[in-house]
Formats: structure tokens, sequence, C-alpha cells
């Protein structure tokens, strides 16, 4: 019984039926489940879009969530380089794809923002308020903290200066030093800075920030690297390069 | 009453006796991770019993046919694709917990090879 058991063709049959049925299974999840994932992550999407629009509430359910966001949140996209409103350059259009295409993107020059090209074509999403005026700008930014990456949203107010909320949805930081870019209590702290002086990029992360001084945010503290990145990162996106332009047009007005 | 003792044995040993958290040191870096909330903890509970249930089953199953010299990989491929599974349904059917709970479901499968090496079945 043994000798048959360790044959070597009988040990290769084995492992490749239990590999063959395995990947199967594994596939068969994946590809099944895929839709009700894509879903959720939109979902996911939403409510922080929602989050950054200051409408979210604990325990609002996936309808809500929905109605609100489309009663209130609409998508444009924005030229950066001439900060304007453009039509959607493809159906389903990314932003985050259209980065890795040398012909919808742009080299990133002059900056430590943590990734080589930025779309030409850029979402913004505008919130309004129940009269149908736009009340807030929701600017997807991303730029590297510490280990990768860090996605988040940046609300302002109409007026194109004044920051509302920084909502990170997606970081891979340290938790409970870089991690702490998600803590509401920091989250706070952006609420009411401003970030041009005079017309220059004024925003910055320091240690020991004067609260009372409106262009600069607390650091974090134990997370210098990460707060770096953040102050990077939003330098980045509302600077000449990101939604300046479009922040000094103000094309929502029109 | 032989039958009873034993049930208990195996029903209250892992809980007392042999602790694989407090006792054993195992997984403790999930446990400590996982068990924040009650939410979490319960959802991380269920899915470790369902994959080690049907790991339990799927390689009983096949026990007679597998060759020693790769039993452990073949055990591992086979936790390792329940694991997948399990992740990829909480990812579709709860999604909140599922960013709660991150990387650790992954790591079912680490202390799965913990167990498996340090216990290995005949």
């Amino acid at each position: 019984m043994s000798a048959k058991k360790e044959s070597l063709g009988k040990t290769i049959g084995v492992v490749v039926a239990v590999c063959l049925v395995c990947s199967i299974v594994v596939s068969g999840a994946a590809v099944g489940l895929r839709s009700l994932q894509q879903t959720n992550a939109a979902l996911d999407k939403k409510s922080n879009i929602l989050n950054a629009a200051g409408l979210y509430e604990m325990g609002m359910s996936n309808n809500v969530i929905e109605s609100t966001y489309s009663e209130r949140v609409e998508q444009r996209y924005v030229n950066l380089e001439e900060g304007t409103f453009v039509e959607a350059p493809a159906p389903d259009y990314d932003m985050y794809k259209a980065a890795k295409q040398t012909e919808y993107s742009t080299k990133v020059t002059n900056s430590n923002v943590g990734f080589q090209r930025r779309p030409n074509v850029a979402s913004v999403y505008l919130v309004r308020d129940d009269a149908g005026d736009v009340s807030r700008i929701i600017l997807p930014v991303h730029g590297s903290g510490l280990w990768d990456l860090m996605y988040g949203f940046l609300a302002i107010d109409a007026d194109g200066q004044t920051v509302r909320e920084l909502i990170y949805y997606q970081q891979k930081e340290t938790p409970g030093l870089g991690g702490e870019v998600q803590n509401p209590a920091w989250q706070d702290k952006w609420d009411g800075k401003e970030l041009y002086e005079n017309g220059e990029v004024a925003i910055r992360v320091v240690k020991n920030a004067n609260p009372s001084n409106p262009h600069t945010i607390d650091a974090l503290s134990g997370a210098t690297l990460t707060s770096n990145g953040v102050e990077n990162t939003i330098r980045y996106w509302v600077g000449e390069q990101g939604f300046g332009q479009f922040l000094k047009n103000q094309a929502w007005r029109s | 009453m032989a039958d009873t003792k034993e049930m208990k044995k195996a029903l209250f040993g892992p809980i007392l006796d042999n602790n694989p958290i407090a006792l054993q040191v195992l997984g403790i870096c999930s446990a400590l991770a996982i068990t924040t909330k009650l939410e979490t903890a319960l959802v991380m509970s269920l899915a470790l019993t369902s994959v080690v249930a049907f790991s339990n089953l799927f390689i009983s199953l096949i026990r007679n046919q597998i060759p020693s010299s790769v039993r452990i990989i073949i055990q591992m491929t086979i936790i390792a694709s329940l694991v997948i599974v399990v992740d990829q349904i909480l990812k579709a059917y709860s999604y909140e917990i599922s960013k709660q709970l991150s990387v650790f479901v992954g790591l079912i499968i680490t202390n799965c090879i913990e167990w498996v090496v340090l216990k290995p079945t005949p």
C-alpha cells in the first residue's frame, strides 16, 4: 500500500488534481462574487464622498447613501491645465487608470508627491445645497505617505479657498501613528483652514502649529513622514499642476 | 460514559487546558488585533471555524490518497483556497467588517501553518 502511495506518478497526479480543484473553487468564488464586491466598493466610495461633503451620518443604509449621493453630489471632469470643465474623455473614465497611460497624463515635475504622472483630466465632485447652488467642491487627492500612496478627498468651500474636510479612504500607514490621518480629531483640524495667501499655496503641516493660524495644521506626532506626505499631497493638488487653475477659475460658479 | 468524557475533553480541552492563545501562545497577533470589537471578533471566529471545519472535511476525505512527501503542501493548498473563498465572501456580503479585519483573514493561513507544523497528523 505505502509503496504504491509514494510512487512519483501518483504523487504528481494527486498534486495536480488538488491544485486543479482548488483553483477552480477560488476562481469560481472570485468571479461569482465580483459584481457584489464592485457594488460594495462603489458604495464605499460614495459614502466617503458624502463624508467629505458633510452629509454622512453613522448608520446610513445603502439606499439612503445612494439617494443622498444622487440628489446632492454631481461628478464632473476637469481639465487640470486649463481649469475648465470638460466632458469625460471616455465612458467609465478613471483618473487613476488614465494616469498610467502616456496619452492621458503629464509628468509630475518639482514635487515629491510620490507618483510620476498625473492625469490630464481629473474628477471633481460638486456638492449642492437644497437651493441647488454649489456648496462644496470635493477634490480627489493622492500622494505617498510613509509606506504607500494614500488616497483621499479634500472638501473645499465654494469660495475655492477654505478647507472643510480631508478624508483619507485608502492608506497603509502604521496604525496608531500615520494611520491617525483617519482619526476624526485630526480631520477636524482641517476645518476652516485656508489654502492660499495672496494667490500662493500657503497651507502647511507643521509641528506645534498655532491653531489660530489659518494656514497651518498641527502635524501628527510620531508620524513625521506621513505628515510630510500629507503636506506634499495637498500642496501638489491645490497647486499649479493640480487643481490650482480650476480653483482660481471657480468654474463651478458659471 | 467514556464517550461523554471524550466529548467533554474535545469540547473544553482547547478552551481550558490547551488554549492556543493563552497557553500555546499561537496566533497572538491576529487575536489581539481582532478582538477590539465584538462584531469583528464574532465574524473572525465564524470565518476561522468554517475554514478549520471545511479543511478538516476535505483533507479527511482525501487523506488516504495524499502522498506523505507532499502532505503539508497539499494541506496548505486546501486551507489557503478556503481562506481566499472566505475572504471573497466577506468582501461581497459584509464589506465594512472585511475592511476592519483587513489582512487578518488572510493570516488564518499562517496560524494553520503553525498548527499543522506543530501538530502533524499521522
